[in-house]
Order: C-alpha cells, then structure tokens, then sequence
C-alpha cells in the first residue's frame, strides 16, 4: 500500500539531487579538510590567527639588563636635558661681527 | 498522564507497530537534499546519510503523544555525531504521525537545528513496523555553519519501530 508513494518520494529525490551544485558549500564539514565555508559559499583556507602558540608574552618581551664583568646589571641613566650654560651651547666667539678686509 | 520521569527519555518520528505500547526502540536512516544561501551562492547537494538510533515513551494519552530522544551520526561523506529529541504526536486509529523537535550535531564541530516530520508506518507482525518519513531540518546555529548562513535539509526517512513495553 505504501510502496508507491515511497517510489514516488524516492523518484523525486533523485531528481532534486541530480541539480546539486557541488562548488558551493553550505557547511564547513562539506568542504575538503582544513577549509572552511564562508558566508558567500566558497571553501577557502581559513585565516591564520595570531594565535597562542605564535603570541609575543610579556615575559618574553622584559629587556634582558646588561651586566659588568661581575654579573651585576648596569642601571640605565635617563637622559636629562643638560642645564643650559654647560658647555653645549656652542659659543660664538667674542668678536663675531664680519669685518672688512683690514 | 504517565510517569513525567520518562520524559526524559524521549522518542520516534514514527509511529505506532501496536496502539496500546508503551516505549518503543527506532533505527531510521535519512538521505536528501541539503540547501543553503540564496541566489547565486545558494547550494544545493546530497545530504549526509544519517543514522539516528531513537527511544521514544508515551507519556500521554489524549491526545496521544511521545516524547523521543537518541543519538545520530552523519557518515557516507563526513563524520559527525549528536543527538536528537522531540515529541509525537499520532492520532488514534491512524498509522500517520507528525513529529517536532530538534537536532544538535557536537562533533567533530556543533550544529544546532529544528526538525519536523511526517510519515506513515506499516505494522509487520505484532511488535515490529517498517515507517517511512518525510523530514524537514533546518540548521542555524553552531561552528559547522559559515556566518550568517543556514542549512535545510529535507529527507526521505527509513525507518524500523520495535515495541519494547
């Protein structure tokens, strides 16, 4: 009694399946391994993230110190703006005016 | 009403080998067409074969309904696992049912999906009967799925109801 609707149903799937469109994916898991799906139907590589493996800790980034001969780290002086007058102005010389040929 | 416990155990998209069971063990098998997008960038393809072993328990008797609930695995062209439940609901004196509920894939990625269905089943002999469904899923959620795309698939269902109380 029911064999025929059930060929009919049958009948009707393969002829829904025969218009697949097999280069466009619905799913990640219908693309090949290690692809992705995206919203516009392609399977692509996914993007690399800069993920935890490959992140830069801040432990990794502390400035090793320079040390002595003793092993003892040498501080880092900041540099000051040197006082004015100190002796990096460059002076001019007390007769700085032009003069004629004498 | 009977024992809400059994709620818990859910069941069958398909129906009744004898009226007067109580729970029911189901082995369906599902293929169809799976379509996703619009326009151009709508696909249509081959479902994947899906297995779905089913509990189903009566736990109401007017109007006659089963909560049902089991396990299901995509195979044939991936390999997926998850689960299903859902309640249904077949009306006295008729060997058609109508089933709702919904489906959630876990691994090797997540998907999470509504599903219905509507069938007929034949009795063969006095605990067995042989179903066969037409059965509507949507997937829109879970890591399976490309951003803002959603997945509907309709299948022809197979399946084997074994009264068990």
């Amino acid at each position: 009694m029911c064999s025929r609707p059930l060929a009919v149903a049958v009948v009707l799937t393969i002829i829904a399946l025969a218009g697949c469109t097999p280069g466009i994916c619905g799913r990640t898991s219908d693309c090949a391994t290690g692809l992705q799906c995206t919203t516009a139907g392609a399977c692509v590589v996914p993007p690399v993230d800069a993920g935890a493996d490959d992140a830069t800790t801040v432990a990794d980034s502390v400035i090793t110190p320079i040390r002595d001969a003793d092993g003892d780290a040498l501080g880092i002086e900041p540099i000051d703006a040197a006082p004015a007058g100190d002796g990096n102005d460059i002076d001019a010389p007390d007769d700085n005016g032009l003069r004629g040929p004498r | 009403m009977r024992s809400p416990l059994f709620l818990i155990l859910l069941s069958s998209a398909t129906a009744v080998a004898d009226p007067s069971a109580l729970a029911q063990a189901e082995l369906h098998l599902g293929y169809g067409l799976a379509m996703s997008g619009s326009g151009t960038t709508m696909s249509k393809r081959a479902t994947p074969l899906t297995l779905t072993a089913l509990v189903s328990y009566a736990f109401e008797d007017e109007p006659p309904l089963w909560g049902y609930g089991g396990l299901v695995v995509e195979t044939l062209d991936r390999s997926a696992v998850g689960g299903v439940f859902g309640v249904k609901y077949t009306p006295r004196g008729s060997r058609l049912h109508l089933a709702g509920g919904g489906s959630v894939l876990v691994a090797p990625d997540s998907l999470i999906g509504a599903t219905a269905s509507g069938g007929y089943c034949r009795p063969q002999g006095k605990t067995l009967g042989v179903c066969g469904d037409l059965q509507v899923t949507s997937y829109f959620a879970g890591g399976d799925l490309a951003d803002g795309r959603t997945v509907t698939q309709v299948q022809l269902v197979l399946g084997a109801v074994l009264d068990v109380l």
